[in-house]
């Protein structure tokens, strides 16, 4: 796009925009005009740059729209919320766009993203009745009804999930109007409390004993969480990429309330999934965590055997058990559940991501509508599905129109972000491997082989990840042998002895390239 | 002049009953017919205008992907032959050693196309069940059957009841289009289909 037309559009926007946005800084104040876009308000990228004495560009790899400013490089993309600020990932609740001579931005990248770039708190006037800035106190008020229906037609929400631990329960308010939630604590109950969101989702599943009960109150607005007789102490802390506050409620054991009379019963749990919250864990290089990944959970069963055994169930008993043996060769082992409840599967590979597990092995256990087949089948993500996500993406972001100009690198890696397993197939083909040889010769049966398919569990994984199916629980010999504490036992120590093998390979000393 | 002779009437009729069925069997996929049973007995007519149409299946231990080659009457526009090809998929393989991965009353909301994609509408308990194998079985029976019977198509994203699925079952990622997975089809299939070894 030509400079005249840039010039022409941004004089434009100048001489119609009604109102405008008082922004203040470590650089100083400036104006920027509010063009709402679907609702919302926001600005032009230009606007933003000329003020702060910046530029905008485009990423000569990529051809994303990149925003530099005080030395700072800001990456863009229309298809995504995702932005990377020096290859920080902060993710808005919509998405820029660009018409009309101008790469529009929501309100919210002035106080998500510009505080990070400038170095200081960035305040925001003019938006109130819109956008309320994310470090803005709301006011307490009661709410009427026609002011609940306000609300609601402003469309700002927060979504509500919920983690169940053995110990704890976390309960997850998401969104930039989360960050205004008011929490009060009562003698049977804690309340969250959101004036200017509506709460949705469905965090069922909690179980008795932390936590009774969650409802939502007061048109949507307010969230009771019902303590119960093991409750003991609650945390809260909000935090920011992505905006949320995160309650999390501590005590003597959460209990899943499910009638699922289904044998065998579960160990004692052996992990605990922590909670993501705070600075990750730091860690050194060596191999020392392995995220475990039980299949399925809660009201998603998976497969069953012929005589009613449940999948979610055994897959959960394998991981501890695999988990017990890791321990005791030095491995730390997080669970991404250690009862019967529903874990999102993005959620699965976030907490491997954030505790910077070595690895990740999601446990599943098959099934077939010949129940003949038998046998281990070990998956790893598919280079097939990931290079065809990629390529339309980058080819959407191609055809965007928007400015260009400016250089840099790493522009797909906010494409490659959502599939951050591409960086590992490598890795994840070499452990897929020693898991399938490891079973074969277990089994006795004959190589099913290593597959490649987009499992959505391990499309995000930073860290070498495969799913197993260990068996067929439609083969009704196959059903009854993962039933037996025995063959678990065995089946746990296989997968143990493929994670050591594939330690052992990753650990051993590069030898050094021969010299010329 | 002499004019055409003409078709006795019941014969007329005859023939015009054995178009209309064989062409309500092609849409509604009632009864598939493998290819060498077609060739004996489909009418003159049929066999005329049938097209070679290949349907992908599980089949043996291994559950990989097997061709089946079978009949089909145009049924006419391509959005329609694919809608006939995915309808017949759903009565099972009339090929000996493939099963059907979907469960009975499995069937097609819809189809339509956006581009080169496909956009194939499921309903019926196309979610229940479970295991990868099934999973895979079910989504990539389909992406293979109208990938490799239809050049136009080069993408399949798979709807249920109309709405954007995660998942079927559990595993495979469906909120993005899905290309072939020439590791999930038999090795003869792979070469017959130029697909080589998964990258």
């Amino acid at each position: 796009m030509d400079i005249k037309r840039w010039t022409a559009a941004l004089a434009l926007s100048v001489a119609f925009a009604a109102h405008a946005m008082d922004v203040s800084g470590p650089q100083g104040a400036f104006a920027l005009k509010d063009k709402p876009r679907g609702g919302q308000p926001g600005f032009c990228a230009e606007e933003l740059a000329a003020a702060l004495k910046g530029t905008l560009g485009r990423d000569e790899v990529s051809h994303y729209p990149v925003v530099s400013l005080n030395g700072r490089r800001i990456l863009l993309s229309t298809t995504s919320a995702l932005v990377s600020v020096d290859g920080k990932i902060v993710r808005l609740q919509q998405a820029p766009s660009a018409s009309d001579g101008c790469l529009w931005l929501p309100a919210e990248f002035l106080t998500a993203v510009l505080p990070q770039v400038l170095g200081g708190p960035v305040s925001v006037k003019g938006l109130e009745a819109k956008a309320a800035p994310a470090d803005a106190k709301p006011e307490s008020k009661p709410e009427t009804k026609a002011e609940t229906k306000a609300s609601q037609d402003r469309g700002d929400r927060v979504v509500v999930e919920s983690v169940v631990a053995s110990d704890s329960v976390r309960i997850t308010f998401l969104g930039r109007a989360a960050l205004l939630g008011e929490v009060a604590q009562g003698s049977k109950d804690v309340t969250a409390t959101f004036s200017d969101a509506t709460l949705v989702g469905n965090p069922g599943g909690l179980g008795k004993g932390i936590v009774d009960d969650l409802q939502f109150e007061k048109g949507g607005h307010r969230a009771k969480i019902q303590l119960g007789a093991g409750f003991r102490r609650f945390e809260s802390v909000k935090l920011r990429n992505p905006d949320r506050l995160v309650l999390l409620f501590r005590g003597e054991g959460q209990r899943v309330v499910s009638p699922a009379p289904e044998p065998p019963p579960a160990p004692e749990p052996i992990a605990v999934v922590p909670p993501m919250t705070g600075e990750p864990p730091k860690k050194s290089s060596a191999f020392d965590t392995v995220v475990l990944d039980p299949g399925h959970g809660g009201p998603d069963t998976g497969a069953t055997t012929v005589g009613g055994l449940q999948e979610k169930n055994l897959t959960l008993v394998l991981a501890q058990k695999t988990a017990a043996l890791l321990e005791k060769e030095g491995i730390k082992a997080i669970l991404t559940r250690n009862t019967d409840v529903q874990v999102p599967l993005l959620q699965r590979t976030a907490l491997a991501n954030f505790n910077r597990a070595n690895l990740f092995l999601s446990i599943h256990l098959n099934s077939s509508p010949a129940s003949s087949a038998r046998g281990t089948e070990t998956y790893y993500l598919s280079r097939n599905a990931t290079d065809q996500w990629s390529s339309q993406l980058a080819a959407k972001e191609n055809t965007a129109d928007e400015a260009s100009g400016a250089t840099g690198d790493g522009g797909l890696n906010l494409v490659l972000w959502e599939l951050a397993q591409t960086s590992y197939i490598v890795e994840s083909a070499a452990l897929a491997e020693a898991i399938q040889q490891e079973f074969n010769a277990l089994l006795g049966t004959a190589d099913r082989g290593v597959r490649q398919a987009p499992f959505v569990v391990l499309e995000g994984a930073q860290m070498p990840a495969v799913l197993v199916e260990v068996a067929f629980l439609s083969n009704p010999d196959e059903g009854k042998r993962i039933a037996d504490p025995a063959f678990q036992d065995q089946v746990a120590a296989a997968l143990v002895k493929s994670i050591l093998a594939f330690k052992a390979r990753n650990e051993k000393p590069q030898t050094p390239p021969p010299q010329p | 002049m002499k004019s055409p002779r003409r078709l006795p009437r019941s014969l007329e009729l005859v023939i015009l009953a054995a178009a209309l069925c064989a062409g309500f069997a092609s849409c509604r996929g009632k009864e598939p017919v493998p290819a060498s049973q077609s060739q004996a007995q489909a009418p003159v007519q049929q066999a005329a205008n049938a097209a070679q149409r290949v349907l992908y299946y599980p089949a043996g231990e291994d559950l990989l992907l097997a061709p089946c080659t079978v009949s089909m009457v145009p049924a006419g526009t391509p959005q329609q032959d694919m809608a006939a090809l995915l309808n017949r998929y759903f009565d099972g393989p009339p090929c000996d050693g493939q099963v059907q991965p979907f469960l009975e009353h499995s069937s097609l909301r819809a189809l339509y196309m956006v581009g080169d994609e496909a956009v194939v509408d499921l309903t019926g308990p196309v979610r229940t069940g479970g295991g990868s194998s099934t999973e895979t079985a079910r989504v990539y029976g389909i992406v293979e059957t109208l990938v490799q019977n239809f050049p136009q198509v080069k993408t399949v994203r798979i709807l249920v009841d109309g709405q954007e699925a995660d998942t079927l079952l559990g595993h495979l990622d469906l909120s993005r289009p899905l290309v072939p997975e020439p590791r999930l089809l038999v090795r003869s299939a792979r070469r017959a289909t130029g697909e080589g070894e998964a990258r």
